[in-house]
């Protein structure tokens, strides 16, 4: 699956280069806050993975290279456009494609890789349950419902990428993933 | 002499204690702490049934079999249990005659190894990763998933397919073909 990207090769967005590009991107109609930012696996030559996070991806590479045009060339050489295979593991984690029960109700996924335990590269995720989930829905045979989905679903469409990871599921509950996240931002 | 089965129950127990004691919010320390005894709780559990299955459980056998469980190391069992968490063994997976045999794991045994795998990536992240924070209902999910896996080793600990698992636990590097 060939796609088109603006890359900042700096890893994450700093606050001003956000407001910056989500603005240009704003006005031109393709920066939609709701989808959130797209956190996609990119594939190394040397056969390596990383994890980048992007506002948004063109599949038309003329298109990425005209954006890129648009953005300050002073902004300190961060920005390029790259062709590269990306692996969007946010389309895999959409929630209406994964099959998940209706209840606990699961509102949201979040991955991130990481080096597990034995120095291999694998995913992290959080899969984020209504603040609502009673006691009951907690249980385990539902928990393990959820991760069965995702595993399967998930695990078919990394290997259809040629990537054989085996997620670890996390729970959390919304308001304990907005919390940490507003920790994390102010750290 | 407390027996080492009885040991990982008692390890279990202690886990899904440490995740209820503080009854409002808990401990971040008691979360970490109950999901490593879930961890060790599978991981003597699986040592005991491989000891017994080579040694034998008679009292003669409890000095060979402590001495035995000696032997095990947490990489190598994690290496061996990734491999059975597919339907079929890969091909590519042992040397010798098993190699190429295209063997079926049954669904009680996928469980029992991506349970060991699952849980040693969480104790390793509990035990070293202390920016992570934990939900209790998560880690009492994490208990109730060794439980399960115990119960379903119960069910196909005769197979041979089990035992094939059992002694890749112990020999993995020297059996696999991904020898580093």
């Amino acid at each position: 699956m060939k796609r088109y990207y603006v890359d900042h090769r700096s890893g994450m967005t700093k606050d001003e280069e956000f407001l910056q590009i989500s603005s240009l991107l704003a006005q031109e109609g393709l920066y939609d806050e709701s989808r959130g930012r797209l956190y996609c696996l990119v594939r190394r030559p040397e056969g390596v993975l990383m994890e980048k996070e992007f506002l948004y991806l063109w599949k038309d590479r003329a298109d990425a290279e005209a954006f890129a045009q648009k953005i300050p060339h002073r902004t300190p050489g961060i920005w390029r456009v790259f062709e590269e295979d990306v692996i969007p593991v946010y389309e895999f984690l959409d929630l209406k494609r994964l099959g998940l029960p209706e209840r606990p109700r699961v509102v949201g996924i979040k991955s991130e890789l990481y080096t597990d335990s034995l120095g291999e590269e694998n995913l992290r995720l959080w899969v984020i349950l209504a603040d609502d989930t009673t006691e009951e829905e907690w249980a385990w045979p539902n928990l393990r419902s959820i991760k069965a989905a995702i595993q399967e679903s998930l695990g078919a469409d990394l290997r259809e990428n040629g990537l054989d990871l085996w997620p670890i599921i996390w729970f959390k509950t919304e308001s304990e993933y907005c919390e940490e996240q507003k920790q994390a931002l102010a750290s | 002499m407390t027996r080492p089965k009885s040991h990982s129950k008692q390890l279990l127990e202690q886990a899904r204690h440490l995740a209820t004691k503080e009854t409002k919010r808990p401990l971040q320390v008691s979360l970490r702490r109950a999901i490593s005894n879930a961890y060790y709780a599978l991981f003597h559990f699986l040592i005991d049934e491989c000891c017994r299955m080579w040694i034998g459980s008679g009292p003669s056998g409890d000095l060979f079999r402590t001495t035995m469980a000696r032997a095990f190391e947490h990489s190598q069992m994690a290496e061996a249990s990734k491999a059975f968490r597919l339907p079929i063994l890969a091909d590519k997976v042992f040397k010798g005659k098993f190699g190429g045999m295209g063997i079926a794991v049954p669904a009680a045994l996928r469980d029992v190894a991506q349970a060991f795998v699952e849980l040693q990536e969480r104790r390793h992240d509990a035990d070293y990763d202390l920016t992570l924070r934990f939900n209790r209902h998560d880690v009492l999910g994490l208990c109730a998933q060794v439980e399960q896996a115990m119960a379903n080793w119960e069910q196909i600990r005769n197979e041979p397919i089990a035992r094939l698992f059992m002694l890749s636990l112990l020999f993995w590097e020297r059996m696999s073909k991904s020898v580093r």
